[in-house]
């Protein structure tokens, strides 16, 4: 018997004789763990054709790359597209089933799809607007996305498009 | 007293032990990355345990028990809705008698004089496989655990139980959307047969097969961090009962291991996304047990993720044709 063990067996003894309970110590250990990742919470169940149309005259260009590259993560088919040229090439190119675009530029973006026979569903972006123009927006579109609002979850939202459209359905965006 | 070595660790595997469990409160997941992904995470875990909890949960002062765990662990995809992780621990240990003398606080191991300790732990290997996405996230588990070596078990700083255990259970999960966008919730429940051992006083063997029980609620302030808050519950079907009646001389050198352990948790987290690169921060404290120890923990994990993760802020997306 090693020198300490022979030492934790006198205290052994000691303490039966003394009477004392043995006390619990227990395994203390908690593991750490990762957290569930972005990217692996909102991995598209069903990946979307997503055309990102920023106008660099509008706020939405600011944050159409974070968009794009979050989209990508997701699982979804993004394609970015600039100014009016680049939307009729992308829009040419293929069909989407959901375009992000900046809210001032929905009616545009509406009548190049219309132009092109997509049935995809646009998602307006507001992106630093006061509270006037964000009103303003809410009383004109249903589909509007705030970058920096409670909306910011918008691969939630992309998740709905998709879930709607695989039932035939589509979102009703516009408001009377 | 120390673990028996775990030749078992690759006769176990060959038995098809699928899966590792996940030691005492350990928790996974119940989403698996995409195929071809994976990380290799370091975490570094501070234990504090100033109280014991007697068979009945009273609390005792018989002084305090420190620990230092590093953690070391990486998982991967190899194929769509297979996700494999295991870990390896090395702990530090050491037991605090709050000044009072060896005759008031006496040792009950090797290691209980008030030094730092340290060791390399149990080595632990999980799989999961998701099968239901929708409307329920649905991944079952298996896993082992297995001592590296023979490290102490016996005393207030013992560095672990040195058991063989197999985890089989179920992860369950899913987005609250659109209750609530951005926010999870998912909850882990483990069986765990654990290494057969027997009562020295009397030579029966104690079944100290356990339940766990980890529930998670989380929210993304932003894509690139996220809050969480966690509870930890354990079960365990047999053992000694200890704290409240003297254990007989067989039993008591070694009664840790052998205690029927008990205990709830809560915690909170968050974690910070670079997209290759993940920083956690974690505490946790215990609401109650029973032949267990009141212990609060801190901690920080960092995570380097490879495959498509690693590109969360690249520029993957194809251009528009011009």
């Amino acid at each position: 018997m090693s020198q300490s063990r022979f030492l934790a067996a006198c205290v052994c003894i000691g303490m039966l004789v003394s009477s004392s309970p043995a006390p619990a110590c227990g395994d203390k250990f908690l593991l750490l763990g990762r957290s569930v990742r972005y990217e692996e919470a909102y991995a598209a169940k069903h990946p979307a054709s997503v055309l990102v149309y920023s106008n660099p005259a509008t706020g939405f260009s600011a944050a159409a790359g974070d968009v794009t590259a979050i989209l990508a993560k997701a699982g979804h088919k993004p394609v970015a597209a600039e100014e009016r040229p680049g939307l009729a090439a992308a829009l040419k190119s293929g069909a989407f089933d959901v375009v992000f675009a900046d809210v001032a530029d929905v009616e545009a973006v509406d009548a190049a799809l219309r132009a092109a026979g997509s049935k995809a569903v646009v998602l307006g972006v507001v992106y630093n607007l006061t509270g006037k123009e964000l009103n303003a927006a809410e009383k004109k579109y249903s589909c509007i996305l705030n970058a920096k609002g409670k909306d910011k979850h918008f691969l939630a939202v992309v998740n709905e498009v998709m879930r709607l459209r695989a039932k035939g359905q589509a979102p009703d965006c516009k408001k009377a | 007293m120390k673990a028996r070595a775990p030749a078992v660790l690759l006769g176990a595997l060959l038995a098809g032990v699928a899966g590792v469990v996940a030691a005492p409160p350990a928790f996974g997941q119940a989403w698996v990355s995409s195929q071809g992904e994976g990380y290799v995470g370091l975490g570094y875990l501070y234990a504090w345990a100033d109280l014991h909890l007697n068979a009945e949960g009273t609390p005792q002062d018989l002084g305090s028990m420190l620990s230092g765990s590093l953690n070391l662990s990486g998982g991967y995809t190899p194929i769509e809705h297979l996700g494999i992780s295991g870990g390896v621990t090395y702990v530090w240990t050491r037991y605090d008698r709050h000044g009072k003398s060896l005759a008031v606080l006496p040792n009950h191991g090797p290691h209980d004089d008030e030094h730092w300790h340290g060791s390399l732990q149990d080595a632990r290997l999980e799989v999961r496989y998701n099968v239901l996405e929708e409307p329920l996230l649905v991944t079952p588990l298996a896993g082992i655990v297995v001592p590296t070596r023979e490290y102490e078990t016996a005393g207030h700083a013992a560095t672990g139980r040195g058991f063989v255990e197999a985890p089989v259970g179920l992860y369950v999960g899913r987005l609250l959307d659109p209750l609530l966008d951005g926010a999870w919730v998912q909850a882990r429940y483990a069986y765990s047969f654990v290494e057969n051992i027997k009562d020295n006083d009397t030579g029966e063997v104690l079944n100290l097969n356990r339940s766990n029980l980890d529930v998670e609620v989380g929210y993304y302030v932003s894509p690139s961090l996220s809050v969480r808050g966690f509870g930890a519950f354990q079960w365990t079907y047999g053992g000694l009962d200890v704290g409240v009646h003297p254990l007989s001389a067989p039993d008591f050198e070694d009664h840790d291991r052998r205690a029927r352990a008990i205990f709830q948790k809560l915690g909170i987290g968050a974690t910070y996304s670079t997209g290759a690169f993940d920083f956690s921060l974690i505490g946790s404290l215990t609401l109650g047990g029973q032949n267990y120890v009141r212990v609060y923990t801190v901690g920080a994990f960092a995570t380097w993720n490879f495959g498509r993760a690693a590109s969360f802020f690249g520029t993957k997306t194809r251009p528009a044709p011009q």
